[in-house]
């Protein structure tokens, strides 16, 4: 890996880590106000661990930070796609445990609850939250704000993809794509869609996100 | 033989430290005044614990007589406290091919008047300034000299004692027999004398092919020059001009590179300390810098250096790759109490901290 940017700082007491790029600029969009945070969130900042596989080795990094005892609070958001088959939930949620038990964090026995037994408070969230199932997108194709679109996305997709070849993941994924190009901005990425009017963020599939961080920021001292 | 772990109690600033895990290359980073230089005297101390060197050291500091009186320097020693306990080091030696190891303890203590058993001079403002008399110390009875004990855990024991004669310092007592890997040192500020330097290169360049595989070193460090000279008593550099220069005339950057390839290839020691390393290197040689380490290392010299350069620690990772077993990096902090701490990073950690955007100096 090389670097290509400065380096990251832990400089607020929140530490949230999320699920790659997109999903890192996603929830940055909602937490700030052009480039300053909004102020119910300036204690918060947030890290991208870039994927599941890499979980172990962020949280391994962050704790040998110089200034790792800075954070009080520390949470984790990712997706239920990697852990496929029955009783998916259930196995993203072991995995979370054990990585972080793994690298002496203590880990709440469920999704949103948070574990003050150590110095720092710890909780996790998996998304989307009500489901067994899925990713990111498929939270964001529940506040599609045009029901139309979304029809309509669905229905181009059954037709290149009568087969279902493609996992439902990759599916939500390209639909969601589909309807950021309806938009008339070309190249916009997810992040930058977050001011596109495109999805309600108000619906509890995606307002559960930053909830999620306001339960950590009203931990703090 | 390596050194593969050392603990340092109360050297300096630090006063408990334990650096385990010790590779053939050994990176310190950390903050302005955590500790970095400390410990790379500290690791020095433990491949030759002799009360002479730890005399050496300290003018490193820049505590050169007769600016400063020789009582000056004992007291950097013991970072100007005599009533905490003695400075310590704890450290084990490694054999490279079984892993059988030996552990040594030394510990340097303070001597006053009463325990080096020599009269007592009070003297005048004026003599103070000039330096010690003979068995002379200050109207505070501060400490003249020192004494160094060296144990193993199998049953060496080794007594020093450094005190003040007539023309400065005599060292007396066992000269003992313990394992000793040697350091060449290189400090930040000041470069070793041509005399010294000469003093290895002459011996060295008698063999031919050394002469040449020094040339092609010091060529891929270096790429301007084309030759390399002892004549007389002076190093001359053949850069493809008309005329030989002398060393000194290339520049304190050219000076100081050449001198931690001396250090690295000619130098006796088993183990080469570079202050701030990267000090004076152009950074499209730093890959081949660190290639030539390597293959230095590989003939079973072991380095130990500082740095705060970031382009320095990228290039040991694109020289060595993540899954090398051949360096690790420890960054020295030290907390608001001033403790001091020790972070290490294998290359497969450091590699993963640059991926996500970390800094680990």
């Amino acid at each position: 890996m090389s670097r290509d940017k400065r380096p990251l700082v832990i400089d607020k007491p929140v530490a949230i880590l999320v699920e790659g790029i997109d999903w890192f600029h996603f929830l940055r969009e909602q937490i700030t106000d052009g480039p300053k945070m909004k102020p119910e969130f300036e204690n918060v900042r947030l890290y991208d661990f870039k994927g599941v596989k890499q979980l172990g080795s962020f949280l391994e990094t962050l704790r040998k930070h110089r200034d790792f005892e800075h954070i009080q609070a520390l949470g984790i958001m990712r997706d239920i796609e990697a852990e496929t088959g029955k009783n998916s939930r259930r196995n993203v949620i072991a995995t979370v445990r054990s990585v972080l038990n793994g690298y002496d964090f203590s880990a709440p026995k469920k999704p949103q609850e948070i574990d003050t037994s150590q110095s720092i408070a710890i909780s996790y969230l998996l998304i989307p939250h009500d489901a067994d199932m899925g990713c990111l997108e498929h939270a964001i194709l529940n506040a599609v704000r045009d029901q139309d679109v979304l029809n309509c996305a669905q229905d181009f997709y059954d037709c290149i993809d009568p087969d279902k070849i493609r996992n439902d993941n990759a599916r939500a994924k390209m639909i969601v794509r589909s309807i950021i190009a309806t938009t008339h901005k070309d190249g916009y990425t997810l992040g930058q869609s977050v001011h596109a009017n495109l999805w309600d963020l108000e619906h509890e599939s995606v307002r559960v996100m930053l909830d999620f961080i306001r339960s950590l920021v009203s931990f703090l001292d | 033989m390596y050194l593969s772990r050392l603990h340092i109690t109360n050297y300096r600033g630090i006063s408990n430290l334990q650096i385990d895990d010790l590779r053939p290359i050994n990176i310190f980073v950390g903050r302005n005044g955590a500790g970095k230089t400390s410990v790379l005297e500290a690791l020095s101390l433990a491949t030759r614990p002799d009360l002479d060197k730890h005399f050496k050291l300290a003018r490193f500091r820049g505590l050169q007589y007769p600016q400063y009186r020789e009582a000056d320097i004992l007291e950097t020693i013991f970072n100007f406290n005599y009533s905490k306990p003695p400075v310590r080091f704890d450290y084990e030696y490694k054999q490279y091919d079984d892993e059988a190891s030996k552990e040594y303890t030394v510990e340097l203590h303070p001597l006053n008047v009463a325990d080096a058993n020599t009269r007592q001079i009070r003297f005048s403002d004026d003599e103070y300034t000039n330096g010690f008399k003979d068995g002379a110390v200050d109207e505070d009875d501060n400490v003249i000299g020192l004494a160094l004990n060296i144990t193993s855990k199998d049953g060496v024991k080794i007594e020093q004692k450094m005190l003040p004669t007539k023309d400065g310092y005599e060292v007396s007592g066992d000269e003992g027999q313990i394992d000793q890997l040697g350091s060449f040192f290189v400090e930040a500020r000041r470069s070793m004398s041509i005399d010294e330097t000469m003093e290895m290169l002459k011996e060295k360049f008698r063999n031919i092919q050394w002469q040449q595989r020094f040339l092609i070193q010091v060529q891929s460090i270096l790429p301007n020059v084309q030759g390399v000279h002892l004549l007389g008593n002076g190093i001359y550099i053949d850069i493809g001009a008309e005329q030989l220069l002398p060393l000194p005339m290339m520049g304190d950057g050219f000076n100081r590179i050449f001198l931690v390839i001396v250090g690295m290839m000619a130098s006796s020691s088993a183990t080469v300390m570079v202050d701030e390393i990267d000090s004076g290197l152009h950074h499209s040689v730093m890959d081949e810098f660190w290639s030539t380490v390597g293959r230095i290392v590989d003939q079973g010299k072991q380095i130990f250096c500082t740095t705060h350069n970031e382009e320095m620690l990228d290039s040991l990772l694109d020289a060595f790759g993540p899954e090398s077993d051949l360096f690790k990096i420890y960054r020295i902090d030290r907390d608001e109490n001033s403790e001091t701490s020790c972070v290490e990073y294998s290359p497969r950690q450091f590699d993963n901290a640059l991926g996500f955007g970390f800094d680990v100096r």
